[in-house]
Order: C-alpha cells, then sequence, then structure tokens
C-alpha cells in the first residue's frame, strides 16, 4: 500500500482549495455585477469572503459534521448563518436590523444570496471532487462569465471602472484556479489507472499550472 | 469549429464594436479554453515511441519469456493518459496481468496506462508464462491520448508485428522393454541405407564409391584399393507421422480433445529428439491447420542440427484442427520417402481407418511402426499389432504436462 508524507498531503490539499477558490471567483463575479448593476453600490464582498464560505461548508460537509442526504436540519442551518453572515455584512443592513426595520433590511444587499450559493456548492466539493464536475464548472463558467460583465458593463453607470477593476481579478482568479483544480482532479482520476500519483510527481504541477 | 468556439469569436466582436473589454476577455478566454481542451488529443500523439521487446522468439513449454514494454514521450507537451492496446493472442498469459477484451477475433488487448511528463521514457517490465503451446502473435498497437480537460481522445494504430513461438515440452523416452530397444537403429539383413558407426570391414573398390569411404591403410597393405563397409540398418530415415484427430467421426467435424492433441504433440518431439540424438535423420508428417495458414505439413528427414528446431517449430505450429484424412495423409509417403525409411505413425485413436494403408507401406518396403496414446491404447495397439503392424503403447503418465518420460512398450 503505499504511503504519503506529510508534504504529499499538503499538496493533495491544493486541489479542494483550488476548486474552492474557482467557486467563490465565479460567484465573486456574479456579485460584483449584481451589486454594481443593480444595487448601485460598492461590493462589499470578494473571492476571499466567498470562498471562505464555501470552504467552511466544504469542511463540514468533508468532517461529516453535515450531511445534507441524512439529516437536512444542520446543512440548512449552515446556509441560513452563511446567508445571515453575508447579508449581515453590509452595515447599512445591520443597522436596519438594529433599529428593528428588518423589511427594510432585507431588500438590501445580494451578498447574502450569494453566500448560501457559496455554501451550497462548498458542500458539494467537500463530499466529492469530480474532475468531470470541476472541467464543466471552467468550460461553461468561462463563457457564463460573459453574462455578468455584459450586464455590470452596462449598467453599472458611474461604479463601471470598480466593477472592472474587481470582476477582472476575480476573472482571472476564476480561470487560473479552475483550469488548475480541473487538471489536477483529472490528474488524480487518471492515477486511478495508471498508478502514477501527481503528488508523488510533483513535476504534473508545472504543466496543470502552465 | 465548434459553438463555443463561435462564441468566443462572436464576444471578442461584439466587445470590439460596443468597447466593452470585459466581453473582449471573455471572448479570449473562452477560445483559450476551448483551444486548451483539445490540445492533446491534437498533439498528445506526436513523437512518441512504442517499443515492445521480447526476451526471445522462441520459448519451449514451461519456459517464462521477459516481455519488456518501453513508451518515450520526446517532445516538450507532457502527456496526461497514454493508453496502449497491444494485440495479442487472447491465449498468451501474461504474468499478473489480464488481457482486456479486444475487437479483434482471436485477440485479446495487453493494455497499459502512462502519464508521461515533457521526455519521459518509461519501461515496463513483464513476463510472459509460456504454459501454452502455439504461435503468439503481437501487434498492431493502439495508442490512444486523452485530453486533460474534458474526455476528448485521439488515435492511432501502428504495425509493430512480432511473434512468440511456443514449442511442446520434451521429455526423455524410454523402453518399458529395455531388451527389444523399441528405438533406434537396427540391423537389416538388406537395406540401401547403412550405419557409419557399424563398420563391417572392407570390400573392393567399386567405381563410384565415394573418395571418403577409401580405407587407405588397407588399401596400402593389400595394395588394391578397397572400400569401407558398413552395416545395413534401418530407421537412418524417419518420419513420424502425427495423426492430429483424437475424436472418433469425420475429421471435418473438427472435434478434438485438447490434452490428446498436447500428449502427441509432446510424445512427437521427443520421439524426435531421441532419434536424432540417435544418428537417426528424422522427419515429420501431419496434417493439421498450421498458424500461418498451411494445411499439412511435411519436414523431410535430415540428421542436421538443426532439425530437431525445425521440428519443433512445425509442432508449435499446429492447431488441433484436422484439415486431412490420416489415410489419405499417409497416402504421400511414397511420393516423399525412399522405401527402405521407417514410418513412425503417432496416434491416439483407433487405427482400423489407416490400417490398410499401413500395410501397403510396409508390404512396399517401409518399416511401418505404430505408437499409440491415450487412455485406450491397449486396445488401439491391439487392433494394429493383429493387422501385422510393429506395434507400441506410449504413456506419458500422469498426464503430458507432469510426465517425466515418454514410455514405449509392445
Amino acid at each position: 500500500m503505499r504511503s504519503f508524507s506529510l508534504t504529499d498531503r499538503l499538496i493533495g490539499g491544493i486541489l479542494p482549495v483550488l476548486a474552492i477558490v474557482a467557486e467563490g471567483a465565479l460567484l465573486a463575479v456574479v456579485y460584483v455585477a449584481v451589486q454594481a448593476a443593480f444595487d448601485h453600490r460598492q461590493p462589499l464582498l470578494g473571492t476571499l469572503e466567498l470562498a471562505t464560505a464555501a470552504g467552511i461548508a466544504a469542511v463540514a460537509a468533508r468532517r461529516r459534521w453535515l450531511d445534507p442526504d441524512e439529516d437536512a436540519v444542520p446543512f440548512l442551518l449552515l446556509l441560513g448563518a452563511l446567508g445571515l453572515v453575508g447579508w449581515m455584512w453590509d452595515a447599512e443592513v445591520r443597522r436596519l436590523v438594529l433599529s428593528g426595520n428588518l423589511i427594510g433590511a432585507l431588500p438590501l444587499h445580494p451578498g447574502g444570496w450569494l453566500m448560501v450559493v457559496a455554501g451550497m456548492r462548498g458542500v458539494g466539493r467537500g463530499i466529492e471532487i469530480d474532475d468531470r464536475a470541476v472541467t464543466r464548472l471552467v468550460l461553461i463558467g468561462v463563457p457564463a462569465l460573459a453574462i455578468p460583465w455584459t450586464i455590470g458593463q452596462l449598467a453599472a453607470g458611474d461604479l463601471r471602472p470598480v466593477f472592472t477593476e474587481e470582476a477582472f481579478v476575480a476573472s482571472i482568479t476564476f480561470v487560473t484556479a479552475g483550469f488548475i483544480a480541473a487538471g489536477l482532479a483529472r490528474l488524480v482520476e487518471i492515477g486511478r489507472e495508471t498508478g502514477v500519483d501527481w503528488r508523488q510527481d510533483r513535476s504534473w504541477l508545472g504543466p496543470c499550472s502552465g | 469549429m465548434s459553438g463555443w468556439t463561435l462564441l468566443g469569436a462572436a464576444m471578442i466582436l461584439v466587445g470590439a464594436a460596443l468597447g466593452a473589454p470585459g466581453l473582449l476577455l471573455i471572448g479570449g478566454l473562452t477560445l483559450f479554453s476551448r483551444w486548451l481542451t483539445t490540445l492533446w488529443s491534437r498533439y498528445g500523439l506526436e513523437s512518441i515511441s512504442y517499443e515492445r521487446r521480447l526476451g526471445s522468439d522462441r520459448a519451449v513449454w514451461g519456459d517464462e519469456v521477459p516481455l519488456d514494454v518501453e513508451v518515450w514521450n520526446q517532445k516538450l507537451l507532457p502527456v496526461p493518459l497514454l493508453v496502449a492496446d497491444d494485440h495479442v493472442t487472447d491465449t498468451l498469459r501474461i504474468v499478473g496481468r489480464r488481457l482486456a477484451a479486444s475487437d479483434r477475433p482471436g485477440q485479446g488487448a495487453l493494455q497499459n496506462a502512462w502519464s508521461l511528463l515533457w521526455f519521459e521514457r518509461v519501461i515496463r517490465h513483464l513476463t510472459v508464462d509460456a504454459r501454452r503451446r502455439g504461435v503468439f502473435t503481437f501487434g498492431p498497437v493502439r495508442m490512444t491520448v486523452s485530453d486533460l480537460y474534458e474526455r476528448g481522445t485521439n488515435s492511432e494504430e501502428r504495425d509493430l508485428p512480432a511473434q512468440l513461438l511456443v514449442r511442446p515440452r520434451t521429455v526423455p523416452v524410454r523402453s518399458g522393454e529395455p531388451a527389444r530397444a523399441p528405438l533406434g537403429t537396427s540391423r537389416s539383413r538388406a537395406s540401401l541405407f547403412t550405419d557409419p558407426s557399424r563398420f563391417a570391414g572392407v570390400r573392393a573398390y567399386q567405381p563410384g564409391d565415394p573418395q571418403r569411404s577409401i580405407h587407405w591403410r588397407a588399401m596400402a597393405r593389400l595394395g588394391e584399393p578397397v572400400s569401407r563397409r558398413y552395416e545395413p540398418v534401418n530407421e537412418r530415415n524417419v518420419l513420424i507421422a502425427v495423426d492430429i484427430q483424437t475424436v472418433p467421426g469425420p475429421h471435418w467435424l473438427m472435434l478434438f480433445d485438447d490434452d490428446q492433441v498436447e500428449g502427441l504433440c509432446v510424445a512427437a518431439a521427443s520421439l524426435a529428439r531421441r532419434l536424432l540424438h540417435g544418428g537417426a535423420a528424422c522427419g515429420l508428417l501431419l496434417g493439421a491447420q498450421l498458424a500461418g495458414g498451411r494445411r499439412w505439413a511435411y519436414l523431410p528427414p535430415s540428421s542436421a542440427a538443426a532439425q530437431l528446431g525445425r521440428i519443433e517449430d512445425l509442432l508449435a505450429r499446429i492447431q488441433p484442427i484436422v484439415t486431412l484424412p490420416f489415410e489419405q495423409l499417409l497416402g504421400v509417403v511414397p511420393r516423399r520417402l525412399a522405401p527402405g525409411g521407417t514410418l513412425f505413425v503417432l496416434s491416439a485413436r483407433d487405427p482400423s481407418d489407416y490400417l490398410d494403408r499401413m500395410r501397403r507401406l510396409s508390404r512396399s518396403g517401409y518399416a511401418v511402426r505404430h505408437a499409440t496414446i491415450g487412455d485406450e491404447r491397449a486396445a488401439h495397439r491391439s487392433i494394429a499389432a493383429g493387422a501385422g503392424i510393429d506395434s507400441l503403447t506410449a504413456e506419458l503418465d500422469p498426464s503430458w504436462r507432469e510426465a517425466d518420460a515418454l514410455v514405449l512398450a509392445h
């Protein structure tokens, strides 16, 4: 039986991290477009925050703290908590909630909904990283970025430079992390067939990153 | 051009027309991702070399033959998945491996898969377990490369023909009754053939005598040319005729008993070895389908050093399909073997069908011997002996796989 050193395990952790970063970056582009085009406000969340939300959900699923198929309640609680954090990230929302105007606060800051989506995507990645799913995410996600980009550029108004700057970084992060994750996930799948494990033949990180 | 590529190109055009850098970026990324997904199926098979090296092209039953498979990526582009389906005869056994199914009749696929980095060369050491007699062919090999993203593949077929010939095993031949010496040259009252190892004196030189037969010392002593004289013998020329049919009935039914066929091959090879070591010239006659397409085979008797190898190669090529009734096959003997020679018939079934033919050959001046193997060998021997044929039983005990000797007995 093949044994893995600590370094091998750490390197093996790159794949889930990259897959989650790609998910966060894709959602960040959507969030930035929605925030700039519909709310006409500066984006408050970015790739880091959304990826962290997805990562928390992934860790919870990986550690079997929750299992949506067995018991939906912890899963829904986690999504609710993430959505609440994302929603309350906006100071205006916090102010309205603290002042008791819950109805007024509800339509504000769509970041909460995107945090919920990030949590759902994270649970999926935590259970299993399927090379086909990651590849599909990248290959369909790249042209699909045209939708938030078109919306953002057409409707952002004065916030267009802000949108461009934020969305550009998130888009490049998505493409880079997504392609590396898809390549590594495929190598894991291939490794089952060929016996070549990229974690012990780290040169494979080069071509994937390249 | 795929739909995604068209979409990417359209985004670039619209982005340029509207002055939207975002659309330009996404269009460019879309085109790039599509190009990247098919990179390996387009260029992956270039500069990939595949070699198969067999330790030997011949083996004896029970041998283990080394087989090295080498693959070399001679380019900068790494190949995430390269699968080689090497088509081989489906009865070939590779130690620790199982042949995959193949779309070619009679063939299986020796499948190997690799992930190859730039300029990486991998050699896999395998072993062929030659536990089946026959001709095993290798090639062609189908190389398939997969893309790193998506599941696109590209294949090409390369002819890398090779062949492994597994000869039957041979065992020592022993006599059940040593006094009767069932094999080897035997003195004869008259024969066209003499045995140079049985010196019988000198006689007056006759025109036509080869110069090497002149006895120079005796000539000097007697004062006249004399030639060496040897004892006449039978079995200087032995033709082993193998009756491949092992199941009674018409030969075209193509029924056979695999163990009996293998037993006949082991017995024929063992007899040939014994005869050749004894100094006889030995040949082989059989009417069976041979690997390579021939329907029957005749190997003229020879005592050359390479003759045993030729006989074993021929036996290796036999397939258990009778193409010519044995009585018909024996009909070619007078055209191929001079009278005075020995015909050694080896069979595993009732000889009644070809008894007449053996008797006729015996009357024509051939020393006909009949040996029978199998569970009913005693009964078959009696039938042949009853017809006046010198008949023996040949026993491979407990089976042709484990027997340590071929025991001949009257």
